[in-house]
């Protein structure tokens, strides 16, 4: 059962690692800016593809990615910070660009909704042990009550 | 609180499909856009030639000049790669037989395929355009074709609209900001007419 369960984990394992070769494949050369390159490899992941709802610009062979990556690799070697190079998508897609989005009034709801729901699963989880506890008293007075009834018959049979 | 524990999961059960209803038939594509309200962005770009229209650089001042004055103005972004650009045309040539002053932008094309899709569906446009590089559909935040952005006199963006432009989505989102932009009367009294002769 064990092997089994760690053979599929494996394999699932191997399938998600494979989605990296499908990931958008760009000659990009920062040869010779080597440390451009980390910077764009974030920045690429960071941002979100406008066409494509679930990928990234690094992840995504959409037309529009492809501008945004390259308009990225432009604005790197310009000099310009990560911070600024976000901050153009956003102003010209909006905060759906970033997959980091900013902490303003109208995504509160977004960075506090994880901790809400979190509440209410301990919340709820208090509630289901408070009355199993409760059940546990009851069924100890029940077993009790059980071996009370059964000795005497037990006795009777032998 | 007791009797509530176990309804637990039918109200999750509730409450999940009322965000998921809500959500149903919204396309958050649609709103991967932040330019509405302001400027518009600078360029420079050549036009594409077609028929007695010579091929020329221009700014967006160039562009402002050479539309007329006072009035706002429609750019519409399509390719000739783009199906839905086909659906929206003879709506796009209704706004330019209305006597809007339409600017194509002819997106990431090939300029004899741009060519040929005016060729044969006809050219709506004043000027057309030509951002093969997609640098100003970029700074647009242009995410596919077509799209429609609606520009007053002054330059502001005052609408967008990504995907196929009717003359519904034209009543909803862009003819009360093109009255209220100094437009002029488009084809309201007309279909208006229509409308009555219909309904009797």
């Amino acid at each position: 059962m064990v092997k089994t369960a760690f053979k599929l984990f494996c394999c699932l394992f191997a399938l998600q690692l494979s989605s990296q070769l499908f990931a958008a494949v760009d000659p990009v050369d920062f040869s010779q800016q080597p440390e451009l390159e980390e910077r764009y490899r974030a920045l690429t992941h960071t941002l979100r593809c406008p066409k494509c709802q679930n990928q990234s610009i690094g992840g995504s062979d959409a037309p529009i990615a492809l501008d945004m990556r390259h308009k990225v690799e432009g604005l790197l070697r310009e000099g310009k910070t990560n911070q600024e190079i976000e901050q153009f998508m956003i102003d010209r897609y909006g905060d759906y660009v970033t997959y980091d989005p900013p902490f303003k009034s109208r995504t509160y709801l977004l960075w506090f909704g994880p901790l809400i729901f979190l509440i209410i699963v301990v919340f709820g989880f208090w509630m289901t042990f408070r009355r199993k506890g409760d059940d546990v008293i009851y069924d100890d007075d029940e077993d009790s009550l059980d071996e009370d009834d059964l000795h005497p018959s037990k006795g009777g049979q032998k | 609180m007791k009797k509530i524990m176990p309804l637990m999961p039918f109200i999750i059960f509730i409450l999940l499909g009322i965000v998921f209803y809500l959500s149903i038939g919204r396309d958050p594509t649609l709103v991967a856009n932040n330019l509405v309200g302001k400027d518009f962005p600078d360029f420079q770009l050549e036009s594409l030639a077609f028929e007695d229209q010579e091929s020329r650089p221009y700014s967006l001042q160039g562009l402002q000049r050479a539309l007329p004055e006072g009035q706002p103005w429609i750019l519409n972004v399509w390719g000739s790669w783009c199906p839905q650009c086909y659906v929206e045309h003879p709506f796009i040539t209704a706004l330019s037989d209305a006597g809007v002053a339409l600017v194509g932008m002819n997106y990431k094309d090939e300029t004899a395929k741009g060519q040929g899709f005016l060729k044969k569906m006809g050219n709506p446009y004043q000027i057309i355009l030509q951002d093969m590089e997609g640098s100003l559909g970029l700074d647009l935040g242009v995410s596919g074709a077509p799209e429609t952005y609606l520009v007053s006199p002054q330059g502001e963006i005052l609408a967008r609209h990504a995907g196929v432009l009717d003359k519904a989505v034209w009543d909803q989102k862009f003819a009360k900001l093109w009255q209220d932009n100094n437009g002029h009367q488009l084809f309201s009294r007309q279909s208006e007419a229509t409308e009555e002769q219909g309904a009797e």
